[in-house]
This record gives structure tokens, sequence and C-alpha cells, in this order.
């Protein structure tokens, strides 16, 4: 049994989050922005921000880890359960990814056994707050046992599909899952 | 609103290791090779999720665990990976020179070579070492970058 105030393997606490925006800041126009949600469902969605803040469903106490080694303990999450997106949206028998498009371009995948974790959340607030820009506003992944680059910001898409595809990270190595209390890092 | 308390069921208990259905990209061309007696394969591919970055070609390597002690081990190796590259993009001259490291979690580290194509910065490869036994190497090649006669 693991110690509840234990950090998984490699990891060291640190004060604050790091800021990575990889492919640079995108500008978000909230007006126009939409979430899609696509691929191999029975019913492809769209929501405006409007109404994701409608629809928040869940909140939590959760570390966050990246992959190079540093958690921020304890923040408090905020958003809409993926599971309750992914129910809405009926994926086809056969999914078994969720591909995650952002508005800077930065893609991710995530195995939908993972992505239907119920703690896995369209993050909308952090700490009590709306997402900053820096964060991913306005909306982001958060899967508390994935590493981080799994928890892509400034969402635009969620794609099931029955086929692999890596995204960024998945392409420079990283591991097509990313458990953090498997430390599953590299490929 | 559903609520969770700070930690929810042991992630670790979840299933086994996800198996992609293709587990390498699709490559332009392989090849194989055995170079000091160590085995490597390569596969060069152009994946569509790096090409917002500006990266136009990965050359993927995975080998047999190899021991780096000393960084002229990887020096080495860094060099024998640039000719194998410079082999499948038909180009020649490839350099590469040590530009820094990095510790990832507590016994991986990333280390990071600059390719230079007749003194032109063209791209990077990254080495990765698990407890100081190299496990992968990897480079990226950017967009927009000719070679002359290739």
């Amino acid at each position: 049994m693991r110690d509840p105030d234990s950090l998984p393997p490699g990891q060291r606490a640190i004060p604050n989050f790091i800021i990575y925006r990889i492919l640079g800041q995108p500008e978000v126009d909230i007006n126009s922005w939409r979430l899609r949600i696509s691929g191999d469902v029975s019913k492809p969605l769209t929501y405006a921000y409007e109404d994701l803040l409608k629809i928040v469903d869940t909140s939590y106490v959760s570390d966050f880890h990246c992959v190079t080694g540093w958690s921020v303990r304890s923040v408090v999450w905020e958003g809409v359960s993926l599971r309750r997106l992914a129910m809405e949206a009926q994926p086809l028998k056969g999914v078994e990814w969720v591909y995650v498009r952002s508005l800077d371009k930065y893609t991710t995948v995530i195995p939908y056994e993972d992505f239907l974790d119920e703690r896995g959340l369209l993050v909308l607030r952090i700490n009590g707050k709306p997402l900053s820009p820096e964060q991913g506003f306005p909306a982001r992944i958060f899967i508390p046992h994935l590493y981080g680059w799994k928890s892509a910001k400034w969402v635009s898409e969620i794609f099931f599909t029955k086929e692999y595809k890596d995204g960024y990270w998945e392409a420079l190595g990283y591991h097509s899952r990313g458990n953090v209390w498997r430390e599953e890092r590299f490929k | 609103m559903r609520g969770f308390g700070p930690r929810g069921k042991n992630p670790r208990d979840r299933g086994s290791n996800p198996r992609p259905a293709t587990t390498q990209p699709p490559y332009l061309t392989s090849l194989s090779y055995k170079e000091v007696g160590w085995f490597v394969e390569c596969w060069l591919s152009s994946p569509e999720a790096l090409a917002p970055k500006g990266i136009k070609f990965i050359f993927m390597c995975s080998h047999e665990p190899k021991d780096i002690y000393f960084i002229e081990d990887l020096h080495e190796h860094a060099s024998l990976i640039s000719e194998s590259l410079s082999r499948t993009l038909s180009v020649g001259g490839l350099r590469v020179v040590f530009s820094d490291n990095e510790v990832i979690g507590s016994d991986y580290m990333l280390y990071s070579y600059k390719v230079f194509h007749e003194g032109d910065y063209v791209g990077t490869c990254r080495f990765v070492t698990y407890c100081n036994k190299l496990i992968k190497s990897l480079c990226t090649i950017s967009s927009g970058i000719t070679f002359e006669g290739s």
C-alpha cells in the first residue's frame, strides 16, 4: 500500500509550476473558441466556453507531476469530467486512443482507458481561479496519474480514434501512456 | 458537484502497458547495422505532430543498453549516429557538437548535441540514458533545410 503522501518515483516537490510553452503562447478569442469532440464517435459535439462552465461537475485536490522530475503538491482542480464528455459523444466500439489537439498545434495521445479514469478532467479552474493564459486558458486536460505532457493546455479538440498516432512528445520518444507511478517516461 | 479526496484509487493497479497498434512511425527507410559489436536499429520518419515546431525528420534509434560512464563514450556514439543519419539522408558532412545535458526524474538523463551541416545548424540529436546506460538515440532535422545534392 502506497503512502498517501508519497511522490511517484524520481519526482521532487517544488513550490510552483514551471511554465512550458513549447510552441509559444496562443492568443485566445473566447467568443470564437470552441471545444470540438470528434473522431470515432456517434455524436460529434461542440462546446463554447459558457457551455462548459454550466456543466462543471468535479473538483478535487491532486499533485501535478512533470516528466522532467518536478511535482507541485496539493493543487485544486475544477472542471468537467472527461468521462462525462466521452459518454456524451459516445465513442464507437474499438476506440483505444484519444488524440488531443491544442490551439498552438500541440498534440498528445492518451490511452482511452486512462482518459476514462474517474479523475480525468477538462480543467477550467485551478486553485479557485479560472486558468491563466500560461496555464492553458480556456481549458486544459488533467489526469492525475499521467505525466504533465498529457495535460495539454489550450485544448481545442478531443479526437477519439482506433488508430495510434504519436503526439508531439511521443514523436520525440516519450511514452504512449506516461503513468507516473510506473515511471513511464520514455517508450 | 463530484469531489474526490486528495488521492483516489491506486493508479498503479491499472492494466497492462498500452501497446500502440503501430509501434513505429511510418518510416521512409530503415537500417540496422552492427558497429563496434553493438546492434543499432534506426528509423527515419516525418511525424506530423512535430511540423508546428519546424521539424521535418526524426531519426530514431533503438539499441541494446550501453554503459555511458564518460561523456567521451557518448561523443563516439553521437558521431556514429550522425554518420548513419548522413548515409540515410544521403548528405555528407553532418557534424555533431555536444550542447548540454539535463536530468529527467532521478535516473534518466538527456544529452543534447547540435547537428551542423557545412557550419549551419540543421537539427539536434538527443541521447537518453537510464542509470548511466544509453537506451535511446533520436535526432531531429529542421524543415526548410536543403542539402545540396541530396
